[in-house]
């Protein structure tokens, strides 16, 4: 366009030119050529000017434009400002929230942390942003930070979110329980992710709630568990009240009726005399049952250090003549483990009943032989056993009756079997077990675990 | 008027031993009465007295709870020469046990003709036997 003009001026002034040369020399021709030449240029600049008209009409003026560009500044300032307004909404919005919140980008740097991080470390904001992870003023706990670190590159590789637990002591010296997300913030792309966000969360009410549940479950379990083993010792109480009050009361029964019906007084007496065995029988039973309930009730009975070897001893001299009469020899082996902390009582008729039994059960093929041991197991927990190579008893047979009451298994008129079933509920009160190995015609072996230890 | 010719009382309590001899004899019902204290006994007496049919019990109450062979085991051993016996023994189970476990098992062995409860009367034993005897 400026083109044009400048070309039709300089021919303009060329013709003007040539016009005056004229007068002093005749160019003619060579002024028609630059008379074409600027009627041409003319003609089009006239058409470019054509063109260009309604372009050049749109034209603004300056003063207009000024005014535009005024309007578009202040549209953008306020535009601005609204912008301002919202993220410094949002910045509140995050710096409110009581949880720390952080953005972290691949090479472990903090892009962002909120104000949050005062609460729970002496840091502010600035000191974090920009700086690795490893560089942040370390905490007590340098495994924490290996944790944290190996979640974030976790994420980074899987871009699936990972969440952990974990406790730490606060600025304010609490004792507090976190719950850490890592969140991959997917990018535009939908590729993986460039950063990751974190949210801290404080748990440490929920946390503890959960504890006490945890110790509240725990206790309920040992308190049924309590329960259930006097449920197992009633029933079985009750199973022998049952069972052997039974025998002696319907005895008691025939016998009154036969009495009732007789007249001749000396079929009276006979009658008399076997009431009164078949009710010291029941008798026997009764008190049998009391001094076990007793001995279950009884758990504070107090304890002493005993000697077993002691023990034994005692009871060998006083059984002597028994000893004697049947040619019993009687070892002991209390090397493993020499005393217990029992009480005196129990511990002596344990370890009468276990000498009788053996002494009473003697095969009569051979002498009897009863050896005493003790044990004491990598726990602490002392054991010991009673063996001898007595008749044996078959145990599939009568197993489940060997620690009951009155239960025989051999027709020995002193068989009367009680033996066990108060060692049992001695043993059993004082937190312990035992049982019985035996094989007919072979020997017995009885074990007792105490479950007490020396310490 | 008929009679129980034997009588067998089979358990370890003498004082029961004692008291249903002696229901036995006042019923009028029984002619003779052997007692065994534990189920060996017995059956090495019927064992024993396999050819002589007129020693052989007609009727056995059995106990359950005996030393040495008890009740069920005698019930086993009894079942094995069962078929060599040269007479039909009714046998009723006796016990003080109310346990259903115990009831249910003598129902299932055939060769028992029942399951009695102590204490018997001396009703019982009548019933029983006039029972048997019809």
């Amino acid at each position: 366009m400026f083109i044009c003009f400048m070309l039709f001026i300089f021919f303009c002034g060329t013709t003007h030119f040539v016009d005056a040369i004229i007068f002093w020399i005749p160019l003619y021709r060579l002024n028609a050529v630059v008379l074409i030449m600027t009627a041409l240029v003319s003609w089009i600049t006239v058409f470019v000017l054509y063109r260009f008209l309604p372009k050049a009409l749109q034209y603004r003026s300056p003063a207009d434009l000024q005014l535009i560009i005024e309007e578009q500044t202040k549209d953008l300032a306020i535009a601005y400002q609204k912008l301002s307004i919202s993220e410094n909404q949002f910045k509140t919005l995050v710096n409110s929230n009581p949880d720390i919140i952080t953005r972290i980008d691949k090479s472990l740097t903090y892009r962002f942390i909120n104000d949050s991080i005062r609460k729970v470390r002496n840091l502010e904001a600035e000191d974090i942003i920009g700086k690795n992870i490893q560089e942040v003023q370390g905490e007590a706990d340098g495994k924490l930070k290996e944790l944290f670190i190996r979640h974030v590159e976790s994420v980074f590789k899987t871009n699936k979110t990972e969440t952990f637990e974990f406790e730490m002591n606060t600025t304010i010296d609490q004792h507090s329980y976190f719950q850490l997300s890592v969140i991959p913030l997917e990018n535009q792309g939908g590729e993986m992710a460039e950063d990751v966000l974190t949210i801290t969360r404080d748990i440490t009410n929920q946390k503890l709630y959960e504890l006490e549940l945890k110790r509240n479950i725990d206790n309920l379990k040992l308190l049924a568990d309590r329960i259930e083993k006097k449920r197992e010792i009633l029933e079985s109480f009750t199973y022998i009240v049952s069972h052997n009050l039974r025998s002696p009361v319907a005895n008691l029964a025939a016998l009154l009726n036969l009495l009732k019906e007789e007249t001749d007084d000396d079929m009276r007496n006979v009658f008399i005399q076997k009431i009164d065995i078949a009710f010291e029988n029941l008798s026997t039973t009764v008190t049998d049952l009391t001094n076990a309930v007793r001995i279950r009730q009884d758990t504070e009975i107090a304890k002493e250090e005993l000697f077993f070897q002691d023990i034994v001893s005692a009871h060998i001299i006083n059984l002597e003549m028994q000893i004697k009469e049947t040619a019993s020899t009687i070892a002991y082996d209390f090397s493993a483990c020499e005393k217990i902390n029992y009480p005196k009582v129990y511990l002596e008729s344990i370890f009468l009943n276990l000498l009788t039994n053996a002494i009473r059960y003697r095969s009569p093929n051979r002498a009897p032989q009863i050896t005493f041991k003790s044990y004491i197991d990598k726990d602490g927990m002392i054991s010991v056993t009673c063996e001898d190579n007595g008749m044996g008893i078959n145990l599939q047979k009568h197993g489940a009756k060997l620690f009951g009451l009155n239960k025989t298994f051999h027709e020995y008129p002193d068989a009367k079997g009680r033996g066990l079933f108060i060692t049992k509920n001695q043993i059993e009160t004082m937190g312990g077990t035992i049982y019985a190995e035996s094989e007919v015609d072979k020997g017995t072996k009885i074990i007792i675990y105490f479950n007490v230890n020396n310490s | 008027m008929k009679k129980i010719n034997t009588f067998c009382i089979i358990d370890d309590d003498d004082i029961y031993q004692f008291t249903t001899s002696l229901l036995l004899k006042k019923s009028d019902l029984v002619n003779k009465i052997i007692v065994f204290s534990n189920g060996l006994k017995a059956i090495n007496f019927l064992k024993d007295e396999m050819g002589n049919v007129e020693n052989i019990p007609d009727v056995l109450f059995l106990d359950i709870n005996m030393p040495v062979m008890d009740g069920w085991e005698f019930l086993e051993e009894y079942l094995l020469i069962r078929s060599m016996m040269p007479k039909t023994v009714v046998i009723y189970m006796v016990s003080s046990s109310v346990d259903e476990k115990d009831v249910l098992k003598a129902k299932s062995i055939s060769v028992l003709s029942g399951y009695l409860v102590k204490p018997i009367s001396s009703q019982n034993i009548v019933e029983v036997i006039l029972g048997i005897l019809n």
